[in-house]
């Protein structure tokens, strides 16, 4: 009686014991929950393996990707997630939910203890922060409720499915290929788990490239021309940079609009790219280009040009003006006079000068100032130009006849008084010889011989040639002394 | 003492006026010549006057003429050099018969208030034959001639105007013409003679 009394003793220990057991598998199995659309995904939870929720299995056909087989895992709880290349960082716990989102993570489901043999369902759902997003930007994604499973997301975009670790609360992944990616999920299932159910709920990203629209579609040269980058992101990072194809571009910055003004008539196709800052340098993650751009030259005709007046006398000033439509243009203005000279650029769409007799032709030319630097738009026609010589004073004839008639009354009285002297004093010529020559007295003829000239005479013999010939060889034919 | 010489005037009878004048157009000719080119001149009504004393330039003596020629020639320069040696010595040379050509250009300055405004030049060429012609010299001086037959012909000229002509003929000259106590030629040398009308 004694030896059955003890074996009650023990098998009553041992039947608490296993009432223990099931108690601890029981509270494992409440740590997974159902979605709140509830139609996705259950697990199935048996109360044998409950105390083991986090160890993934050591092989089968949803293992993790980076699992190498021989390989011993660590544990659920220490082992790293290794990120993807491109993923930009983990989801902060403050993070904005998402407009998918209804409410914050919920806590797990409080499913009464399951009893030993029995399988228990937990509906999760897959969120993302956004579902339109621009080409290069990151989404985030969660997991409502969070299970401690490692979770697989396949990102539908081409790139290698990334693990989710147990205990991390989100995933991110940046999207680089534009176009429609579905999202996927799957639960990397325990050893002695059954398969999987339905799976999770996908979800699907729209991916965007950036657009560009200019206006106008054909501009003059150096109107200016504007361009505006529409992006489907929101992300107040987003940055652009705009090329013009005309090897200048702008720096990154944050307006998604630029103009720009071309200095010659060329097509030319713009182009925008997209990156996001916080990264140093900014990296260009999209780009496209607009259509392409024809920068024209204004038409002719476009500039007029007036010399006013076309005939002038050369002390009057001519008036060079020239119009043209600026178009948001900073104009310049050069006129090219005709006479070899030329005015510098100027605002001014005029000026004055003043020119020499003769007939000119002169041309005016108009420009855009871009970057310091006039380029030029159009040339006008040249303008037949006349200038005469400035007309004679109208007093100037009176001055002549003044001067005439003066010039006559001085040779009157010059004249006259002459006359009078010559009666007062009347001049005796004479004439008077030298070198005894006889010198005879010549008398005035009528009043008439008022010159007293002289005249000298100069026989000059020594200057003359003399030549002298003999019939003899000698001029001295004999010779004859006398003492 | 030896008889007045012939002068230039004689040969070409410049002097001869009135009823005396050979040829009375040539003062007449050379003052309408000259009216002409001097037209800034009014001339006195007395011109033929003042044209004759235009004539006192040719009052020039043969003699002085046969000089300048003889000078030339080489033996009556050494000769007249040697006699220079022996001054009291006088020799006689006789001439071989020879033909003087002459050339010469006298002419007259026309002043006003001392300004040259006209030269009248005139060109005189004159061929002399002569024979038996003896020089006296002395002292390197000649000092007599004793003259012999002399031809003469010549001609005054003024531009292409001719004043006068003298044919190829005998003229008559003194038998001695002395230049013992006469500076023969200064008075021809360049000196001019001045006269003030």
């Amino acid at each position: 009686m004694r030896v059955h009394y003890r074996s009650l003793r023990i098998l009553t220990l041992v039947s608490a014991l296993l009432l223990f057991l099931v108690w601890g598998a029981f509270s494992v199995s409440l740590q997974t929950r159902n979605s709140n659309q509830g139609k996705i995904r259950a697990i199935t939870q048996t109360a044998e393996n409950a105390n083991q929720p986090a160890k993934p299995p050591s092989k089968g056909f949803n293992r993790p990707l980076r699992d190498k087989p021989g390989t011993t895992d660590p544990p659920p709880e220490t082992q790293p997630t290794t990120p993807d290349p491109r993923q930009k960082k983990p989801a902060k716990p403050d993070q904005q939910p998402s407009p998918q989102k209804s409410d914050s993570p919920k806590p797990y489901p409080q499913k009464p203890d399951p009893q030993p043999g029995q399988t228990q369902q937990f509906p999760v759902s897959l969120s993302a922060d956004k579902t339109l997003i621009q080409l290069g930007e990151t989404v985030n994604f969660q997991l409502d409720p969070n299970p401690r499973y490692i979770f697989m997301f396949d990102f539908g975009d081409g790139t290698p499915p990334l693990a989710k670790d147990a205990n991390a609360a989100s995933i991110d992944h940046q999207f680089l290929v534009a176009g429609s990616h579905p999202v996927n999920a799957r639960a990397v299932v325990p050893a002695g788990v059954a398969g999987p159910g339905p799976g999770i709920n996908s979800v699907t990203i729209a991916v965007e490239q950036v657009h560009l629209s200019p206006v106008p579609p054909s501009v003059e040269v150096g109107v200016p021309l504007s361009l505006t980058a529409t992006s489907v992101s929101k992300d107040p990072n987003l940055r652009y940079r705009f090329s013009f194809g005309d090897d200048r571009q702008t720096d990154w910055q944050t307006s998604n609009e630029a103009t720009h003004s071309y200095s010659s008539a060329h097509p030319y196709q713009p182009k925008v790219e997209v990156g996001f800052a916080g990264n140093t340098p900014i990296v260009s993650l999209d780009s496209n280009s607009a259509r392409v751009i024809n920068v024209v030259l204004p038409p002719s005709g476009a500039l007029v040009f007036h010399v006013e007046p076309a005939r002038v006398t050369a002390t009057e000033p001519v008036s060079l003006s020239a119009e043209f439509p600026a178009k948001d243009r900073h104009l310049q203005y050069r006129f090219q006079f005709g006479d070899g000279g030329h005015s510098e650029w100027q605002d001014e769409n005029h000026l004055t000068r003043s020119y020499r007799p003769g007939i000119y032709g002169p041309v005016a030319e108009v420009g855009v100032l871009l970057d310091g630097t006039v380029y030029t738009l159009a040339t006008s026609t040249p303008q037949t130009l006349e200038v005469i010589a400035s007309p004679s004073n109208p007093l100037w004839p009176w001055f002549l006849v003044a001067i005439g008639v003066g010039l006559i009354i001085l040779a009157g009285v010059v004249f006259g008084g002459y006359k009078v002297a010559r009666l007062l004093f009347p001049p005796e010529p004479s004439f008077v010889a030298h070198m005894g020559i006889v010198a005879p007295t010549l008398q005035p003829d009528n009043g008439n011989q008022l010159v007293s000239l002289e005249l000298e005479l100069n026989p000059n013999l020594s200057g003359g040639h003399h030549d002298l010939f003999t019939s003899e060889p000698r001029l001295i034919h004999a010779e004859r002394s006398q003492p | 003492m030896s008889e007045p010489t012939v002068t230039l005037q004689q040969v070409f009878e410049l002097r001869d006026t009135g009823a005396n004048n050979s040829s009375p157009g040539r003062w007449k000719h050379l003052e309408e010549r000259m009216s002409s080119e001097v037209k800034t001149i009014k001339w006195p009504a007395a011109m033929p006057d003042v044209m004759e004393k235009f004539s006192e330039l040719f009052d020039v003596k043969l003699p002085d003429i046969f000089m300048m020629a003889w000078k030339k020639a080489d033996d009556l320069r050494t000769t007249l050099a040697d006699s220079r040696k022996t001054p009291e010595a006088t020799k006689y040379l006789e001439l071989a018969d020879h033909t003087i050509s002459s050339k010469h250009k006298p002419h007259i300055d026309v002043k006003v208030k001392n300004i040259k405004i006209k030269e009248i030049e005139f060109i005189v060429t004159l061929t002399f034959k002569l024979k038996g012609f003896v020089l006296k010299i002395k002292a390197g001086e000649v000092e007599e001639i004793r003259t012999g037959k002399c031809e003469v012909e010549g001609k005054v000229q003024y531009q292409d105007l001719t004043i006068a002509e003298k044919k190829l003929s005998p003229i008559d000259l003194p038998v001695l013409c002395n230049f013992k106590s006469e500076p023969v030629l200064s008075v021809y040398d360049s000196r001019p003679a001045v006269a003030t009308v």
